[in-house]
């Protein structure tokens, strides 16, 4: 450049390349917050391993049965006799009975014979009480069958059998991938990760919360496949090899298939009706009593609004604690009816690319309880309510271009790898892991829509 | 009673609530929904069955507006509202629904949710609110963008059907009975049977048809559709008439004179074709299937 005369200005600085230092901050700033947002470690933190792809629980089944009067054929008299619908065959003679008939209070009858139908059981009952004590039976009516009284020199009573339930899930393989030339990988750039100025450590972050992410995702509203990976003829296949895919189910699918799923007569409200219609059907499915309650940001608010702007005015003096700095609507725990709840607001019901209410409106306005405590074994063992099964890495031994954190596997392959497999100028990383949820007496698991 | 009118709920028209009301009571004493809320078992060992159902089903919507294209009344919006309603309160001097009612739907019932008209009242209203629901199939109000997940199953219907079918198969079993030998032999022509088979055999068959579709059966006994189809198969089989696949022609064996050349497509077969063609006919048809007639005697 020539010399010239004059005051030494910014512009003729600036017209020369890359003379001027340019103010780069370094970091790269979490905006998205996808990985705050897809973190369901509040729902499901234990794991434990699966020794196949698919994994099975039994549950027992309810030792009673409640029958409803389908037709009444005698009533008013100290020996009636009426049909009730039931599912099985478990009405016997020798059983104590009491039905939910108004005129039934304080009696109780005996079955004194049992005549089995389609779906139908036709009972002969006689009042405990004698003639003095009536029975009556109207349709409708239910029937506890809550005890047993045999006579003396008894014969034994009809063998009940109990059955068991069995829940399934299967594993679903999850991968992700990276690729990165020799050229951009060693090229810096203004930016750093943990100081480190090349593209590929940002890369690969954004992988491992995408991953994270695809996980979360399946685990709390995964459908299950129909197609196995044992299936011989699968639906779900690889359009090119042909072998089958499977999916995992995973919270919402558990509970609306096999739990209580409800919702509020008119969503946007929130009240004790709502309140307690949730514990009725806890208790119908005899729930234990402590739940978790995870749901998203409009649920929350709902709640918040119903449980501390409280209409009656016998309770306004006690409806916000405020220290004059700090105004809290949060509303952390319940105590109501002898139940407890403790309400969780997890971010991923919030997620505007995942849950909104536009895009999966059912789960972003849904409470979902799960109870807190592990579920009992019939004798006396426990296990967690709802955990991640995974499989055991597929890979052989340790090398030094691949790592694992016991559930998701790295390796890194071409010529750029610690151990060179090709010729191929490229870094090539791959992430598998396989994973499945599994929730355990899922009848105890309610989904309740709100808004 | 569940589906009073209260607050901006169930104030339908006197008509349409008149004309529901006619519906159900036509149903009879009860009457059965199916709700199609099962699905396929996940389990590869199918150990509770091929299907599996959710230990109780809650019908959503339990609120839903209706347009009520009945409504005359002044003053009064076409738009109702509908909901089951349990308990009412007032709230800041104004009536506000306190608890709804809801379909719950067991398990153990696979789907079926049976409604005792004359005995429940309760059980009556259900009816009446599930005729207006939007997820009933076929239903007056069925909203096209949810999944139609109810269906009525009309005993009436259901009962008459089954009766008819039953009506049906004794026609036509009969109909087999009282066949002579003879009408066993032009029934099995006109089924392109082999009718040279032994009579016992024909009349198997012919059993067997009047079973399992006994609506066919009778169609085909009744009227003079066999008379024809086994006349023209008799023709046939004696080479009085000829049928030439490449023109889809009938002709005369004798003199090789065209009778008839039927149309190419069709569901029905070239004897069926010809029968038809006779007897939708005028005189010529006619004249030809006498003489048809004379020459397979």
């Amino acid at each position: 450049m020539a010399v010239t005369q004059g005051t030494l200005n910014k512009a003729f600085v600036s017209a020369i390349d890359f003379l001027d230092q340019r103010d780069i901050d370094p970091s790269i700033y979490d905006q998205s917050r996808d990985r705050a947002f897809t973190d369901i470690m509040k729902i499901v933190n234990r794991t434990k391993p699966a020794t196949m792809f698919n994994y099975h629980n039994f549950v027992n089944n309810d030792v009673y049965e409640v029958g409803t009067i389908s037709a009444v054929t005698s009533t008013g008299l100290a020996q009636i006799q009426f049909t009730i619908n039931t599912a099985s065959t478990f009405p016997r003679v020798g059983d104590l009975i009491k039905t939910s008939n108004s005129n039934n209070v304080g009696r109780q009858g005996r079955v004194q014979a049992v005549t089995f139908g389609s779906g139908t059981a036709t009972l002969t009952v006689r009042s405990v009480g004698g003639n003095s004590a009536p029975l009556y039976a109207t349709v409708n009516d239910t029937v506890q069958f809550g005890s047993n009284a045999q006579a003396e020199k008894s014969t034994a009573p009809a063998n009940r059998r109990y059955g068991l339930t069995k829940y399934y899930n299967q594993i679903q393989i999850f991968r992700e991938v990276d690729d990165i030339t020799d050229v951009q990988k060693v090229a810096k750039i203004e930016v750093n990760v943990g100081g480190d100025y090349h593209i590929l450590p940002y890369q690969i972050l954004e992988k491992a919360i995408k991953m994270k992410g695809d996980i979360s995702v399946q685990m709390l509203c995964g459908t299950q496949s129909t197609t196995s990976f044992g299936d011989s003829n699968p639906f779900l296949a690889d359009p090119t090899s042909g072998l089958p895919i499977q999916t995992t189910g995973g919270l919402d699918w558990y509970v609306t298939t096999y739990g209580i799923s409800d919702q509020a007569s008119v969503l946007g409200t929130f009240g004790f009706t709502e309140l307690d219609e949730i514990i009725d059907n806890f208790i119908a499915n005899k729930a234990p009593t402590d739940h978790m309650v995870f749901m998203g940001s409009r649920a929350y608010r709902i709640i918040s609004k119903f449980l501390k702007q409280l209409g009656s005015s016998s309770v306004d003096s006690r409806r916000l604690s405020v220290d004059g700095k700090t105004f809290d609507w949060n509303v952390e725990h319940l105590s109501y009816g002898g139940y407890e709840f403790d309400f969780v607001h997890v971010p991923i019901f919030d997620h505007p690319q995942l849950f909104s209410a536009t895009l999966v409106a059912d789960v972003n306005g849904s409470l979902y309880f799960v109870p807190k405590d592990n579920v009992d074994t019939v004798d006396n063992g426990r296990q967690p309510r709802i955990q991640i099964r995974y499989t055991a890495t597929p890979f052989m031994g340790s090398s030094a271009n691949t790592s694992a954190n016991g559930m998701v596997r790295e390796w890194r392959t071409g010529a750029l790898a610690e151990v060179p497999t090709s010729s191929e100028m490229v870094l090539h990383t791959d992430w598998e892991t396989a994973q499945g949820l599994e929730c355990i007496a899922v009848k105890h698991f309610q989904k309740y829509r709100i808004v | 009673m569940l589906l009073r009118t209260e607050a901006d709920f169930n104030d339908i028209s006197p008509e349409l609530r008149k004309k529901l009301e006619e519906r159900v009571k036509g149903f009879g004493k009860t009457v059965r929904y199916k709700f199609d809320i099962s699905s396929e078992n996940p389990d590869p060992q199918k150990h509770d069955g091929k299907v599996i159902w959710p230990n109780q089903y809650i019908l959503d919507p339990a609120t839903f507006y209706i347009q009520d294209t009945l409504e005359k009344r002044e003053g009064k919006s076409k738009s109702k509202r509908i909901g089951l309603i349990l308990e009412t309160d007032y709230e800041n001097g104004h009536l506000k629904i306190k608890k709804y009612d809801k379909i719950k739907v067991d398990g153990k019932y696979k789907g079926v949710f049976t409604l005792q008209l004359e005995e429940i009242p309760e059980h009556f209203e259900y009816a009446l609110y599930l005729e207006m629901h939007p997820k009933l199939t076929g239903g007056d109000f069925a909203d096209k963008s949810k999944r139609q997940m109810i269906s009525r199953i009309d005993e009436k219907a259901a009962a008459t059907e089954a009766r008819k079918v039953r009506s049906d198969r004794k026609k036509a079993l009969d109909a087999v009975e009282g066949m002579s030998d003879k009408q066993l032999i032009d029934f099995a022509d006109a089924m392109m049977w082999d009718s040279s088979q032994d009579p016992n055999v024909l009349r198997n068959l012919a059993e067997e048809l009047a079973e399992t579709d006994p609506v066919y059966f009778n169609d085909k006994v009744e009227g003079k559709t066999v008379e024809y189809q086994a006349a023209v198969k008799q023709a046939l089989n004696k080479q009085v008439i000829m049928f030439d696949p490449a023109d889809r022609s009938f002709s005369y064996a004798s003199n090789k004179q065209k009778i008839v050349i039927l149309p190419p497509i069709s569901g029905k077969n070239e004897v069926e074709q010809f029968a038809e063609w006779i007897q939708v006919g005028g005189s010529k048809e006619k004249a030809v299937y006498e003489q048809i007639k004379t020459l397979i005697k």
